[in-house]
């Protein structure tokens, strides 16, 4: 993000645009400084490595969720397909594959199951949060039901996506960043990407306009369920080990991110990097509270205000001005997290 | 469905979709386990479902006007904390209980006001709401469990009143003052009001804002009235155990056919809702279902009657 | 539109009545005849389901098979309120002869107990100890703080100075903590150092991240104590990725004690990458419990009505003997 150095007028001129829009991210580098001089072994080139290391399984998840949240839709199940992916791996099948086929076979699991969210959305109707709430179960209980609940171990050929060294760089960081990189361009530079953002800003208007909002949405749960199984396979080569609660509780997390990260939940308004930059600093506040010995109890209150915060802040120089500006009543009926403005 | 005609107030009787549903499923169940059709067993399953009940109460009001609450897991942990901690300090069930039911409801105006007065989402601000009020739990029991409670009021969760268990007759006496509220006040009228149309309860004068905190507040006294009864079942309480009732609890309400869009819906169909979970969980365990196979079949139980209540309503929206 | 919404509820319908079909394939039999009173159906309530839990159903299955019984098992996904509600079927509903629990938790099973006593079903207590046992018919657990302390014996028998790093389990759960301090107290009384605590809520991301951090920020570590054998594998990764892993006699190699004797610790100590690990006995778990059930069926109560067996040291200088009396060795 720490682009200006390109000296691009227009590149600096959106940056600072965008961290007047977040000035949460502004604050998190804040905190990243506060953390080391608090804990001067924060900063050291290796404890960077691990926060991305850390990250990536969130920025991979992350970015999957925010095309689902870019159509005003939510996604749930996100913990619980990973562990289906997972599970799948246990099955006598998947050991007599190569290893490469098995590891490819989990996305594709993931995005199977990942688009029946979609087609319910999209065909039946039924609200986004009501589904992956109810897909969550089912997806748990099947996952369940594979491994009978046994935990069991990742045999070293499964490895690679967590373990990997490539061109110096750990495999998680290197397929994070392509992930991040490649769902930004796809959602703002290609046909794709548009529609989705059409389809969040109205869905009867993008209908009207004979946009095919059914295959849109089916689209972007079939992508979050892609990455779900990409973040799994690096999960599982950092991890070499499925427990039964495996990620349960992690969509509130991904959600955490896609929210921090400014992305609208009503849909149309957001991206990709600003989910990235929530991931960082959700796992910077972990890993710095961790190291400065904070009570391990208190993550969870901290989240909650990190949340309302983002919240409260987002959009606020713009906010500030259009209420010295104009009538005080008609912006504060603006939703903070709503629709979008422009 | 409308062909017999109902007084104003009455029509929420012909709504109950999920009903033949629940007799489906008892019958279904009996064939197979004939002891679900036990007297005990039945008085079982509604004492059993009594918290998830209460608590499924507030949530109803909460997406009857088109919001959502997902912190009411925590709130059940804080309003029994809460209670369970007080009662031990003054030795005082009274003291604790409403120690426990004013911290709910302190927790659900603050929410209601962040939503309201500043505008924010729902779902985002009871997810915030969800990791404070459980983290905030945690640190303060420090991961304890509090209790034991005083005796004098354990009994409660297994007396019994003309033969029907305490927590039931609790639960049907708050089903039936919400549900007259919802249909024979003006507060009831306008909840559905605004769920229904925004602008228009706007326009024609009502304080949107005010009828939209209210039902948080309702929300979070529910809640800590559910949570002040876990903790009366189980003898004391902590922060984690009402973690996992946020599924039950907006199944309930989805399974019973109130709207996520708002402005459909009622406590009545909650409680149906209630039931069919009720009796689909125990079913399972008089079969000796795996515990993942009954949650895949829960899973898919909700989704199924989702999807039929949207394809029904289609043309309504 | 009309045809697709009628489809779409005969699908749905369907879909239910297939579920509840489905389920009835799965009916537990109940062979109990009148005619075998000494026949028991025990119902057994776990907190959830692993592979330490499948290993102590196995063991319980196996001791009631060997007397004839019937196992009716229910586990609540560690939710207190629906364990409490599942013992309150398998009471009331199906009239089980007595109840085999492993408490979601200690304080708030109380209820059950209650409810077991009242109804006059024997009320077996095993794994996790409970606070209300004056009530439970009987009792057997592991010794958690003594098998921490043996764990840290293990460690302080190891040549030089020992510098730690300590991963601790849930902290809602009486059996990490019991772990905890046991490991604690004895590393305080022996000379070594904990430098590290990482607090792991019993789930491996969290060990592994916790892991990572900890080395990275104490180089001199040399020791690490794992109270549960299941996080094994987020300690090995951690080492791993930390150039640190290497295998029991490399000069480079970290000391590993572990709790519990499952299988990938079994594994782990063949392949000389784990030191050493404290055999919680399961077996005696299930044969001990069923015999209480027998006896208490019987009408007399079971003595002692408590029983708390420390657990037993597999080494790498013990294995070829301690193997055949360890759980995870066996399968």
């Amino acid at each position: 993000m720490t682009a200006p150095a390109r000296s691009n007028r227009n590149v600096l001129r959106r940056v600072v645009g965008f961290l007047g829009e977040y000035p949460l991210i502004v604050a998190g580098l804040l905190l990243f400084f506060v953390f080391a001089a608090i804990q001067p072994h924060f900063i050291t080139g290796s404890n960077v490595v691990n926060i991305l290391i850390q990250a990536s399984v969130l920025l991979i998840a992350g970015t999957g969720a925010t095309f689902i949240v870019m159509t005003g839709g939510i996604d749930l199940s996100v913990g619980a397909l990973m562990f289906l992916g997972a599970a799948i791996l246990s099955s006598t099948l998947f050991g007599v594959l190569p290893p490469l086929v098995a590891l490819l076979l989990v996305p594709i699991v993931t995005m199977i199951f990942g688009s029946l969210n979609g087609l319910a959305v999209a065909y039946a109707g039924v609200p986004a949060m009501i589904v992956t709430l109810a897909s969550l179960q089912v997806f748990r209980g099947i996952g369940g039901h594979v491994t009978e609940q046994r935990s069991f171990i990742i045999p070293d050929g499964l490895r690679v996506a967590g373990e990997g060294n490539w061109l110096g760089i750990p495999a998680p960081i290197v397929i994070a960043a392509i992930v991040v990189i490649l769902g930004a361009y796809v959602l703002r530079r290609t046909r794709l990407g548009r529609f989705v953002q059409a389809v969040g800003s109205s869905r009867s208007a993008a209908a009207n306009a004979g946009l095919p909002v059914g295959w849109v949405l089916v689209a972007v749960y079939a992508i979050g369920g892609l990455l779900a199984g990409v973040a799994m396979v690096v999960q599982l080569g950092r991890l070499g080990a499925v427990q039964p609660t495996l990620d349960s509780g992690f969509e509130l997390t991904v959600i955490t991110a896609v929210v921090l990260g400014g992305t609208s939940l009503d849909g149309g308004r957001g991206g990709v990097i600003g989910t990235a930059l929530g991931a960082l600093i959700l796992t910077i506040v972990e890993n710095g509270l961790v190291l400065t010995g904070a009570s391990p109890y208190i993550f969870d209150i901290v989240r909650g205000v990190v949340l309302l915060a983002a919240l409260l802040t987002s959009g606020a120089p713009r906010r500030l001005l259009s209420w010295i500006k104009r009538d005080r009543e008609e912006v504060l009926d603006t939703p903070l997290n709503g629709p979008s403005l422009h | 469905m409308k062909r017999v005609s109902l007084p104003t107030g009455m029509k929420w009787l012909t709504e109950l979709t999920m009903l033949p549903v629940l007799l489906l499923l008892i019958l279904a169940f009996a064939v197979f386990a004939p002891n679900i059709l036990n007297p005990v067993n039945i008085s079982n399953v509604l004492s059993q479902s009594a918290v998830v009940a209460i608590a499924a109460i507030g949530a109803t009001f909460v997406i009857l006007t088109g919001g959502i609450d997902l912190s009411v897991g925590s709130t059940i942990s804080a309003g029994g904390v809460t209670a369970a901690a007080v009662m031990g300090w003054t030795g005082s069930v009274a003291l604790g209980i409403l120690a426990g039911l004013v911290v709910g409801a302190l927790a659900g105006l603050v929410i209601g006001v962040l939503i309201t007065r500043l505008n924010l989402v729902p779902f985002v601000v009871t997810l915030a709401g969800l990791f404070a009020i459980g983290g905030t739990t945690l640190l303060l029991s420090n991961g304890a469990t509090i209790g034991p409670i005083p005796p004098s009021i354990t009994g409660f969760g297994i007396a019994l009143v003309a033969g029907i268990p305490a927590p039931v007759i609790l639960a049907v006496v708050l089903f039936a003052v919400m549900q007259l509220l919802l249909t024979w006040t003006t507060w009831g009228r306008r909840v559905i009001l605004v769920g229904a149309n925004r602008e228009a309860a706007r326009v024609s004068g009502i304080n949107v804002r005010g009828v939209e905190t209210s039902v948080y507040v309702v929300a979070g006294l529910f809640s800590a009235i559910a949570g002040v009864l876990m903790t009366i079942n189980l003898y004391g309480a902590n922060a984690t155990m009402g973690s996992s009732q946020l599924l039950n609890v907006i199944g309930a309400v989805v399974l019973g056919g109130t709207s996520l869009f708002g402005g459909r819906g009622s406590v009545v169909r909650t409680a149906i809702g209630v039931l069919v979970l009720g009796f689909l969980a125990n079913g399972m365990n008089l079969l000796g279902l795996e515990s993942y196979d009954q949650q895949a079949v829960t899973g898919a139980v909700i989704l199924a009657a989702a999807c039929i209540d949207a394809i029904l309503h289609r043309r309504r929206r | 539109m009309k045809l697709r919404s009628t489809l779409g509820i005969a699908i749905g319908t369907l879909a239910i009545v297939g579920m509840l079909a489905g389920c009835s394939t799965a009916t537990t039999s109940k062979p109990v005849g009148a005619s075998e009173k000494d026949k028991l159906t025990i119902g057994v309530s776990f907190d959830l389901l692993n592979d330490i839990r499948n290993a102590e159903l196995d063991a319980i299955k196996a001791a009631a098979k060997a007397k004839g019984d019937t196992i009716d098992f229910v586990s609540a996904d560690q939710d207190a309120q629906k364990q409490a509600s599942q013992i309150q079927d398998l009471i009331q509903s199906k009239s089980v002869d007595a109840v085999i629990v492993i408490a979601v938790n200690s304080d708030q099973i109380a209820s059950s107990v209650a409810l077991a006593k009242a109804k006059s079903v024997p009320f077996i207590a095993i794994d996790r100890a409970i606070a209300d046992a004056g009530n439970v018919t009987f009792q057997i657990t592991g010794d958690p703080i003594a098998d921490g302390g043996l764990a840290a014996k293990e460690a302080l028998a190891a040549s030089g100075d020992r510098t730690i790093i300590q991963l601790v389990g849930a902290l809602t759960d009486q059996n990490a903590v019991g772990r905890r301090d046991g490991f604690t107290k004895e590393i305080e009384a022996g000379g070594g150092t904990v430098a590290a605590q990482v607090p792991t809520d019993w789930d491996l991301t969290k060990a592994l991240d916790g892991t990572a951090n900890a080395l990275q920020a104490n180089p001199a570590i040399n020791t690490i104590f794992i109270p549960s054998d299941y996080l094994l594998p987020s300690v090995e990764s951690a080492l791993k990725a930390a150039g640190r892993l290497a295998p029991v006699g490399d000069p480079k190699h970290v000391f590993l004690v572990t709790i519990d004797g499952d299988p990938n610790g079994c594994k782990a100590i063949e392949a000389k990458l784990l030191d050493s690990d404290v055999v919680t006995p399961i077996g005696q778990f299930g044969v001990q419990a069923i015999d209480a059930a027998h006896v208490a069926h019987s009408g007399k109560k079971p003595s002692p009505a408590t029983a708390a067996v420390p657990g037993f040291v597999i080494n790498q200088a013990n294995q070829a003997s301690e193997s055949s009396k360890t759980w995870g060795c066996a399968s």
